[in-house]
């Protein structure tokens, strides 16, 4: 495994300049980022938050307005850095005229392989992403899910100690999803770093263990994902003795004037409402019992990923108008 | 401080590089390019139909020679009452011969350079389709030789068209009138130097726009207005004003020379000993100028 961070971003600011509409816009502000080598690394944010601009930075497709980044200890722009990365574009958009291998083919020999070894890796990557039996198929015959896999072969032949993928799931089925998911857990355990920029969270959830936020070109959040879902408390469950009234003094509960009024589950019958810390779950279990409810559970509460993407990106909405 | 790897050897590489290996590395990326440009034209039925077009000319040429041309001008000089042919006659005949030959060959020159500009325009565009190029750019290799190659690969296509052609109608050519003239494969070279001319301008037409059809038609504007262009002495005693005389001489002289060069070439095949280098020199510059254009901003721009 490197020794140097996968990916290193120091200040990294990009403002693009439309000269004949005379406008500027600043695609990413200041952004300071580093990804250890190993780690599996989910980048999340609404559309046109920057993420996309951050990885052609990264790949050396555009180049930063100011600020530096390193790819495996290399500066970005040298073929260096881009050696030991494989990528993954957004969307495939695999040229139809080739076959499953001659595809393959062409991006060994860009990737600097030739001869037996070129072939035996293309049957490795291939076996890995179950796609051998589709090699000789031109590529304009293939599913949606087959040429993601293929692409991913594609981002797999360098040997890449670096793995960037961009939108991996988009169109895939649910079994084609599962094989991704394996081949890059089974990649990230041997080390390989995986670097995604996903909408759909709850794949980031399943893939990454490190999750990053961009809003506006700023980075809004970073951390564990395994944190980041924990850190809304409690959840505690309760049936009331007036079955579908909500207990009135419950809202006022532990002072936290955010927090979301209690939900009805009609299917279970059981009211339900979260609560931050332990003091709010105590003042809360003492309100209820005096109305006579009966308490049915208290379990930590784990936010989705959604959820806590949609509080992140709010809360740095409201800050802004604030 | 970022944690930078501090010298030039990455980490993850198996062993330093040395410069030759790094050239032989370019070299393997640079002929797998243009493969996957010949792989592209044969997938797309572009090759075979290029070939099949100049196939078709090259039958209808065999056609019309064995019914007019040599047998007719035979006939012509039979009418006369000289059954027996002179010197004289020969040489009558063979000037008529070269005369057809640099028709056809003028023809052959306007047909390859327009067949080059649809090859061109179809090929070169589709190297920009966004996924596709995302990951050609993803890889250890310069943009430069991205378009570079492509280019190669489009050229090569259209000037082994060229040689097909040009070599297949002299062949018919000498064979119908046993005169051979080797002056017609001069062809060969300046067809295919304007064909590189040209796929020059729809490249950087094409990184400019992004658009194949763009570039077709900015080619056939230069090819429109060259023998307009051509007649500068002409239009320089003719036009009133100094500016209007400066912008067309500035024009004429930035263009590709296509409708001289192709003068040239009917005067080469017609015996012409003489040839004009200033219409080559500047349609070279044009070339030179128009893919440096091309594959600068290819490489600044962000993709």
């Amino acid at each position: 495994m490197s020794p140097y961070p996968a990916i290193q971003a120091e200040s990294l600011s990009k403002t693009y300049f439309f000269p004949w509409s005379r406008r500027r816009v600043e695609a990413l502000r200041d952004l300071t980022l580093s990804i250890p080598a190993g780690n599996s690394f989910g980048l999340l944010g609404p559309n046109g938050a920057g993420k996309t601009t951050f990885l052609k930075i990264l790949l050396g497709m555009a180049t930063p307005s100011s600020g530096s980044a390193h790819l495996l200890g290399q500066p970005v722009g040298q073929f260096a850095a881009r050696e030991r990365v494989g990528y993954l574009p957004e969307g495939g958009s695999l040229p139809g005229y080739h076959t499953g291998r001659s595809f393959l083919r062409l991006h060994a020999r860009l990737a600097g392989l030739s001869g037996t070894s070129m072939e035996s890796r293309i049957d490795a990557v291939l076996e890995m992403v179950s796609m051998r039996e589709w090699q000789t198929v031109r590529l304009d015959r293939y599913s949606k899910g087959m040429a993601q896999r293929l692409g991913l072969a594609q981002a797999l032949l360098g040997d890449p100690q670096l793995l960037v993928l961009d939108e991996p799931t988009d169109g895939v089925d649910p079994v084609g999803r599962a094989l991704l998911r394996d081949v890059l857990e089974g990649l990230n355990q041997q080390g390989v770093t995986i670097f995604v920029n996903s909408h759909i969270l709850a794949e980031v959830e399943l893939f990454c263990r490190r999750v990053a936020i961009l809003h506006q070109g700023r980075l809004a959040l970073q951390g564990d994902v395994a944190d980041l879902v924990q850190q809304a408390g409690y959840r505690l469950q309760w049936t009331s003795p007036h079955s579908g009234v909500i207990p009135t003094p419950l809202p006022t509960v532990g002072d936290h004037p955010s927090q979301e009024p209690p939900q009805w589950d009609e299917d279970r019958q059981l009211w339900s409402v979260e609560l931050p810390d332990t003091v709010a779950l105590n003042q809360a279990i003492d309100v209820l019992r005096q109305q006579g409810a009966l308490i049915e559970s208290v379990e930590r509460a784990h936010a989705s990923l959604e959820q806590v993407f949609l509080r992140t990106i709010r809360g740095v909405e409201e800050a802004r108008n604030a | 401080m970022p944690n930078v790897v501090p010298n030039e050897t990455h980490p993850g590489s198996k062993g330093r590089v040395t410069t030759s290996g790094v050239a032989s590395n370019q070299l393997r990326s640079f002929v797998a390019l243009v493969i996957d440009t010949l792989q592209e034209a044969i997938a797309r039925r572009m090759i075979w139909g290029v070939y099949g077009a100049s196939v078709a000319i090259l039958l209808f040429l065999a056609f019309i020679l064995e019914i007019d041309l040599v047998l007719g001008a035979k006939s012509t000089i039979n009418l006369f009452g000289q059954e027996a042919m002179g010197t004289e006659d020969l040489e009558r005949l063979n000037t008529f011969i070269s005369l057809v030959q640099g028709a056809i060959a003028a023809f052959l020159y306007a047909v390859s350079v327009f067949v080059a500009i649809f090859l061109g325009a179809g090929l070169s565009s589709t190297i920009l389709e966004r996924g596709r190029l995302d990951a050609l750019l993803a890889r250890p290799i310069p943009r430069v030789q991205l378009l570079l190659a492509r280019y190669t690969g489009i050229l090569l296509i259209a000037c082994t068209n060229v040689v097909l052609l040009i070599v297949a109608s002299w062949l018919i050519l000498g064979w119908k009138s046993e005169f051979w003239n080797t002056g017609f494969l001069s062809a060969i070279p300046i067809t295919c130097f304007m064909i590189a001319s040209l796929l020059s301008l729809v490249m950087l037409v094409v990184v400019l726009t992004g658009n194949g059809a763009i570039a077709m038609i900015a080619s056939f504007v230069v090819i429109v207005f060259s023998p307009i262009l051509a007649q500068n002495e002409l239009a320089i005693r003719l036009l009133p004003s100094g500016f209007a005389r400066g912008v067309w001489h500035t024009l004429y002289l930035l263009a590709p020379k296509v409708f001289e060069l192709g003068s040239l070439l009917v005067g080469r095949i017609g015996g012409a000993t003489t040839f004009q280098w200033q219409p080559v020199l500047s349609s070279a510059l044009f070339a030179a100028i128009a893919l440096a254009l091309a594959l600068w901003r290819f490489s600044k721009t962000d993709r």
